[in-house]
């Protein structure tokens, strides 16, 4: 009895210390990041979006006896809706913003800016098939199953590698780092082999395999944008994405301007500077959005 | 909540791993007041508390390359700040001989001024045996439940270990602390 006592008396004594509050994190943080090499005050990282969340609502009112009778039935009725939401796993992220997943397999994905990636329930199990809008940047760990993307311009077949896909409006572009995939539409296939890139725009014929000549690749993950010939819209579809800003033409014709070489875009500053510099027009900002002139 | 805590938690680390520096944040965010409550009971003083707190984050950015997503962070911040405590007591040993003046925190509850003195008294000895004879593991588990207010089935997710480890190690605290408190009583 003796001994039950003493140990009420410890539990109720040891949560009575007094303890002064944490020192204000933001500052902490800014400390922090001055002092460790390598750390940069980056935007606070949002959850992944998943549609599993939305499902998990409270009913905020008293339930009546006719709710009884109803709720049932609507119950019945989403029923369908409510596994398809169940089952499907699925990641966006807007434009500016980057996000890293590691999927039930050990697999690393980077989702690039605007970008939407899904992936069934029973991943890693029954299939590995991931569905992709957008571009990301694959580093897949080799099990059992093949793993393969699905874009709407066709499939990427792979068991470990590590890889790019591009499918954005008309443009599809798969690049290989290491190992080897194989792509594939409807009518047509072929394998890519490490350093190797397939680009189509519009139409897909598959005489467009290039080397990759630099290390960088994909240079979105580098903050890099590697431009040969490419068209100021594109460039510029590119940095409204990458810095979520607006710009405009002062005139089409400046859209068909193309422009070569190595763009740094981690800040918009620059980036604008050196297509400024490239191009031998100049960005204005007019009313929150930027006008080339 | 999208995603499970422990699954956002381990691709937080697994990020920060690749010098992700917006994961990192995250963690510090979710993690900095829970670590500086651990150590400032274990120091009793704020200002060395902040700078241990500090300290173990740089550390694990430092060492981040060795860091292993499957293990529960708390557990490491954990590990790395009790070993900062024990250099910072070592460099000062001073303090060690002194180390029964131990500074107040706040006012107590109690009305009656003896009791107050009482259970101050109780609540230092307390947390001298807390610090100085319970084993690592059992420390962490008991500080959380009591200092935290967390319930067994929250540490059990916290640390990563199955509810029935975490009850045998408070019923563990308890049974050493009672042994040496006899002394003291």
């Amino acid at each position: 009895m003796e001994q039950k006592n003493l140990e009420k008396l410890i539990w109720r004594f040891s949560s009575k210390t007094k303890i002064p509050e944490a020192p204000d994190k933001n500052r902490v943080w800014d400390n922090l990041v001055k002092k460790a090499e390598g750390l940069h005050d980056s935007p606070d990282l949002k959850t992944p979006f998943s549609f599993k969340g939305l499902i998990n609502f409270s009913i905020p009112f008293p339930i009546k006896p006719s709710y009884l009778l109803i709720l049932p039935i609507i119950f019945i009725l989403a029923l369908p809706a409510y596994f398809d939401f169940y089952q499907n796993k699925s990641f966006k992220t807007n434009p500016g913003e980057n996000l890293s997943l590691l999927l039930p397999d050990n697999s690393k994905i980077i989702l690039n800016s605007s970008s939407v990636l899904s992936y069934k329930n029973g991943f890693n199990e029954k299939h590995r098939t991931i569905y992709l809008e957008g571009e990301a940047y694959f580093d897949v760990k080799h099990t059992a199953l093949p793993l393969i993307v699905r874009t709407k311009h066709g499939k990427v077949n792979v068991l470990g590698t590590s890889f790019n896909v591009k499918s954005r409006y008309e443009e599809f572009e798969v690049g290989v780092n290491s190992g080897s995939v194989t792509v594939s539409n409807n009518n047509s296939n072929l394998t890519l082999n490490p350093k190797e890139c397939f680009k189509v725009k519009n139409e897909f014929s598959l005489n467009n395999i290039m080397k990759i000549d630099h290390n960088d690749y994909p240079g979105w993950l580098n903050k890099k944008l590697y431009c040969d010939q490419t068209s100021l819209e594109i460039i510029c579809n590119e940095i409204e994405r990458i810095h979520n800003v607006k710009i405009k033409f002062s005139n089409q014709d400046l859209k068909k301007i193309t422009v070569t070489g190595v763009i740094n875009t981690s800040e918009l500053e620059t980036m604008l500077k050196t297509i400024e510099v490239l191009s031998q027009h100049s960005f204005k900002l007019i009313g929150g959005s930027y006008t080339i002139i | 909540m999208a995603i499970e805590k422990k699954t956002e938690e381990k691709i937080l680390i697994a990020n920060v791993k690749d010098s992700n520096s917006s994961s990192f944040k995250k963690l510090f965010h979710q993690f900095h007041d829970q670590l500086f409550r651990f150590v400032v009971y274990r120091v009793q003083d704020a200002d060395i508390a902040k700078d241990i707190t500090q300290e173990t984050f740089l550390r694990i950015w430092k060492k981040r390359q060795s860091l292993q997503p499957e293990k529960s962070f708390f557990s490491l911040l954990a590990r790395i700040s009790t070993n900062l405590c024990h250099d910072h007591f070592r460099y000062n040993e001073v303090r060690i001989r002194n180390k029964d003046h131990i500074p107040d925190f706040g006012k107590s509850h109690f009305d009656n001024p003896e009791e107050v003195t009482q259970a101050k008294e109780i609540e230092k000895i307390i947390r001298k045996l807390v610090n100085s004879k319970l084993p690592e593991k059992c420390r962490i588990i008991f500080i959380l439940s009591r200092i935290e207010g967390l319930s067994n089935k929250e540490i059990s997710f916290e640390l990563g270990l199955s509810i029935r480890t975490v009850e045998n190690q408070i019923y563990r605290a308890l049974k050493i602390l009672r042994k040496h408190l006899i002394n003291y009583l």
